[in-house]
């Protein structure tokens, strides 16, 4: 898990990668809120989309998938849960169990959508620099009254920019644990325990670390903000998505 | 005056252990001092009081006669540490930005951080990697982005908490090289390592601590014969009689 690597920035040159941050995350939460109610047809363009824009970073289907794999699983499961809780035509029964038509499509359509937020989460953290993202998040939060924009905007960069590192520092428990052949032990409480607690433990410790080397290095909350200016691309890129987001709800109405 | 001045300095941990007891410690300009010690010696939590990490329970710590707790923005950016695990340091996505960090929290313009960021990958041969993601650099590289992240700011005192913990020779070479070549531009270096022997031609200083005191304090030569005293391993070299080489020069 540790070598995923997709889930942070990489240097390019791609047509994404010179958006402005601000874009983006726009982009991401108008694609992520219209994504939610969105039907086969509009979904399928937002795939092509992703395809196309994910091609352009330089992630290929492959790599997307294998950086995805883990999360396929909780994909299955949310597929499993609604084409088992949907009521509707059956298609397949066994005892108390019955799969119906309507569940199977419904777990497709809410699969389908997660996977297009998910990717396009992706598409924003692997061409964009955390600091361009924060510094996006903390013009979009400034208007906003009470809230501390500075605080929000580290507390997110720090969140992805550890997230490899979590999962790396996760591996190595497990693997320490299995060279003392944890996996002899049936007891699946007892494995999850013997692996959180240690790796929690070593979490809150670095965290602490960290605190204290953010402070060495003088931060205080106040930083230089990066400079946002929006060019002739970012404003072409912007009327595309403007016009996207009215052609799905267009799309979504019918 | 001295540039780092510590007057009575003792500390608590939260547990009520005496972690620091009557420091006294005037140290010069440009020196290069090694702090040696065993474990738990107190080391760690004297460094972290020259840069206001911790403040002092008791006692004063002075820089350039100011106290330290007196103007913590400044005092960060004069002395300059380098943590234990390179790993917990780095908060940049790659090791431009890392690199950033400093400045950004300066609130330098964006052309002059960038414009320093530059200049200081350069002095450390570091350019190349500008764009590289830290996790991918190996152990020494890592402790170099490390000092690199404090030396774009241009501080005055370098102080460095075991810097070749985990590092495999050519690593410890390259660190070493990093060290000797700051101190040679006339930055005051303060090390922690229980390996005396890769600073020991490089220090002008060496204090030993014990049980959160100061113990021994004088030139190398003069000290490291009672070291062993204090779960200090003296150089194999000396031992027979022989004289330190420089593992760096």
């Amino acid at each position: 898990m540790g070598e995923l690597s997709a889930f942070s920035f990489l240097p390019g040159q791609s047509r994404l990668h010179w958006l402005d941050a601000r874009i983006k995350l726009l982009g991401l939460l108008l694609i992520s809120l219209l994504s939610l109610g969105a039907g086969g047809v509009s979904l399928a363009v937002l795939s092509v989309i992703m395809i196309v824009l994910a091609a352009d970073s330089g992630l290929s289907l492959i790599r997307l998938a294998a950086e995805l794999r883990y999360f396929f699983f909780l994909l299955l499961l949310v597929f499993i849960a609604r084409s088992l809780s949907t009521p509707g035509e059956t298609v397949w029964q066994w005892r108390l169990i019955h799969i119906s038509v309507e569940g199977l499509v419904s777990g497709l359509l809410v699969c389908w959508r997660l996977l297009i937020v998910i990717v396009a989460g992706l598409l924003l953290v692997h061409t964009t620099r955390i600091s361009r993202i924060t510094g996006a998040v903390r013009w979009y939060l400034r208007p906003i009254p009470f809230v501390n924009e500075t605080r929000v905007a580290l507390m997110m960069g720090l969140v992805v920019r550890f997230i490899p590192g979590l999962l790396l520092r996760a591996k190595e428990t497990a693997d320490a644990q299995r060279a003392r052949g944890v996996e002899n032990r049936k007891n699946p409480i007892y494995r999850l325990r013997v692996l959180v607690i240690p790796w929690l433990k070593n979490i809150f410790l670095e965290a602490d670390e960290l605190v204290q080397a953010m402070q060495a290095r003088g931060y205080t909350g106040r930083r230089t903000e990066p400079a946002f200016s929006l060019q002739r691309g970012d404003w072409v890129a912007l009327t595309i998505l403007f016009c996207l987001m009215v052609g799905l709800i267009y799309l979504n109405s019918i | 005056m001295s540039l780092i001045e510590i007057d009575n300095l003792a500390c608590h941990f939260s547990d009520g252990t005496l972690a620091l007891n009557a420091i006294n410690l005037y140290i010069e300009a440009g020196s290069f001092v090694l702090l040696a010690g065993r474990n738990g010696a107190g080391k760690t939590t004297l460094l972290r009081h020259l840069n206001g990490l911790i403040l002092p329970d008791s006692g004063e710590v002075r820089l350039e006669g100011v106290p330290v707790a007196q103007d913590l923005a400044r005092v960060r950016q004069r002395v300059g540490m380098v943590f234990q695990d390179a790993d917990s340091q780095i908060v940049g996505e790659t090791v431009y930005d890392d690199v950033a960090f400093g400045p950004e929290n300066l609130c330098w313009p964006d052309k002059k951080i960038k414009a320093r960021v530059a200049a200081t990958l350069a002095s450390i041969g570091m350019s190349e990697l500008a764009e590289n993601r830290p996790h991918t650099l190996s152990g020494g590289e890592k402790r170099r982005l490390a000092i690199a992240g404090i030396l774009v700011m241009d501080p005055e005192v370098i102080v460095l908490d075991e810097p070749f913990t985990n590092l495999d020779y050519p690593g410890t070479a390259q660190v070493l090289k990093t060290i000797a070549d700051l101190h040679g531009d006339g930055r005051t270096i303060i090390i922690t390592t229980h390996d005396i022997e890769k600073v020991f031609t490089l220090a002008d200083r060496m204090v030993v601590m014990d049980q959160g005191r100061v113990v021994r304090d004088g030139s190398p030569l003069d000290v490291v014969y009672d070291v062993e005293q204090y779960g200090i391993r003296m150089p194999c070299a000396l031992k027979v009689g022989s004289e330190v080489t420089a593992w760096a020069s």
